[in-house]
């Protein structure tokens, strides 16, 4: 009983520790990207897509974490934004 | 953006999309010193229809058609995206006339110089800086379209400074931008404009202003009158450019 009862504290002291630091990754990701000025080392590391532009090319990046909106719908208003 | 000044105005461009809480954009930062970069921290439940109706991704690529400037001149910087950035989305189909109109009637006494004021060069309040510097913009519009009998406007003399190597990858004065840009359209308005906007306060008649471009306010709506003496620039400010 006594060992079943440390068992179940375990687990849940894991899981808290799992998505306290999942939490501050998180954090930590948003604070590299989120400085007072350009992260342009942090964004040279990322993924990104090419969009073409009349005169330019705009070379977009995610900062890790997830968006309700797919990537196609949100590079789709970036295109509108820079016009045809 | 492209509409608006015949080409997008950076050859390379990094944009940085960073999810934040909530379902809205959290404004957006613009820069050229390692190369033109633009970060928007963009809610992570943003809707396709808040998207839609955002202004603040053609603010900030307005910006980088402009040379970067000392902090005191933020005021052209900011307010120059604040006047292109509705007009741009008209002359793209995005946004209509009336709407943009409306909103400027509403907003731009937000830009008039309060007690105290130094002059748009001097004076760093919120108001001043981006509607005092969109109330510059226009002025010097159709000052512009009255001094080239409406042939030339604001637009032109701003692809006159990126056509001459201006963009926000650049640093320089505020003499040499609104000199390229007059240069552009062959008047010497925004260099006059700044002369007189610059070091002091000056508090134009906006009622009257709105009257002669033929705008009138009925209740929360606007109406066009085209009989009004500037009706004709009114017109040509949205209209969208023929190359």
């Amino acid at each position: 009983m006594k060992a079943a009862s440390a068992f179940r504290w375990t687990v849940v002291a894991v899981i808290v520790t799992t998505l306290a630091s999942a939490i501050s990754f998180r954090a930590d990701a948003q604070s590299e990207y989120m400085r007072d000025r350009m992260p342009y080392d942090a964004f040279d590391r990322l993924p990104k897509t090419d969009i073409e532009v009349p005169g330019g090319i705009i070379h977009a990046a995610f900062a890790p974490g997830d968006f309700m909106l797919s990537r196609e719908k949100l590079l789709d208003w970036i295109r509108m934004s820079a016009g045809p | 953006m492209t509409t608006y000044y015949g080409r997008f105005p950076v050859n390379s461009l990094r944009l940085l999309l960073v999810p934040v809480d909530g379902g809205r954009i959290r404004g957006g930062t613009t820069w050229g010193y390692r190369g033109a970069a633009i970060r928007i921290p963009l809610g992570r439940d943003s809707s396709e229809d808040g998207l839609r109706r955002d202004w603040v991704m053609v603010h900030e690529m307005v910006h980088t058609a402009l040379p970067d400037m000392p902090d005191r001149y933020a005021w052209l910087s900011e307010g120059l995206a604040v006047y292109v950035e509705p007009v741009a989305r008209v002359q793209a189909g995005d946004l209509t006339a009336r709407e943009i109109w409306q909103a400027m009637m509403r907003d731009m006494p937000k830009g008039l110089p309060q007690a105290g004021d130094q002059g748009l060069d001097n004076t760093g309040t919120w108001g001043r800086k981006y509607w005092g510097g969109a109330m510059f913009c226009l002025l010097a519009d159709i000052e512009i379209r009255k001094a080239t009998d409406n042939r030339l406007g604001l637009q032109d003399a701003m692809r006159g400074v990126l056509a001459a190597g201006g963009n926000h990858e650049q640093d320089w004065s505020i003499e040499r931008i609104l000199a390229t840009a007059d240069k552009a359209v062959g008047v010497d308005v925004l260099t006059r404009l700044h002369n007189e906007m610059g070091p002091k306060p000056v508090t134009p008649d906006l009622a009257a202003l709105w009257r002669n471009l033929g705008l009138k306010r009925i209740g929360e709506d606007i109406e066009f009158d085209d009989t009004a003496p500037l009706a004709a620039i009114r017109k040509a400010i949205t209209a969208p450019p023929a190359r």
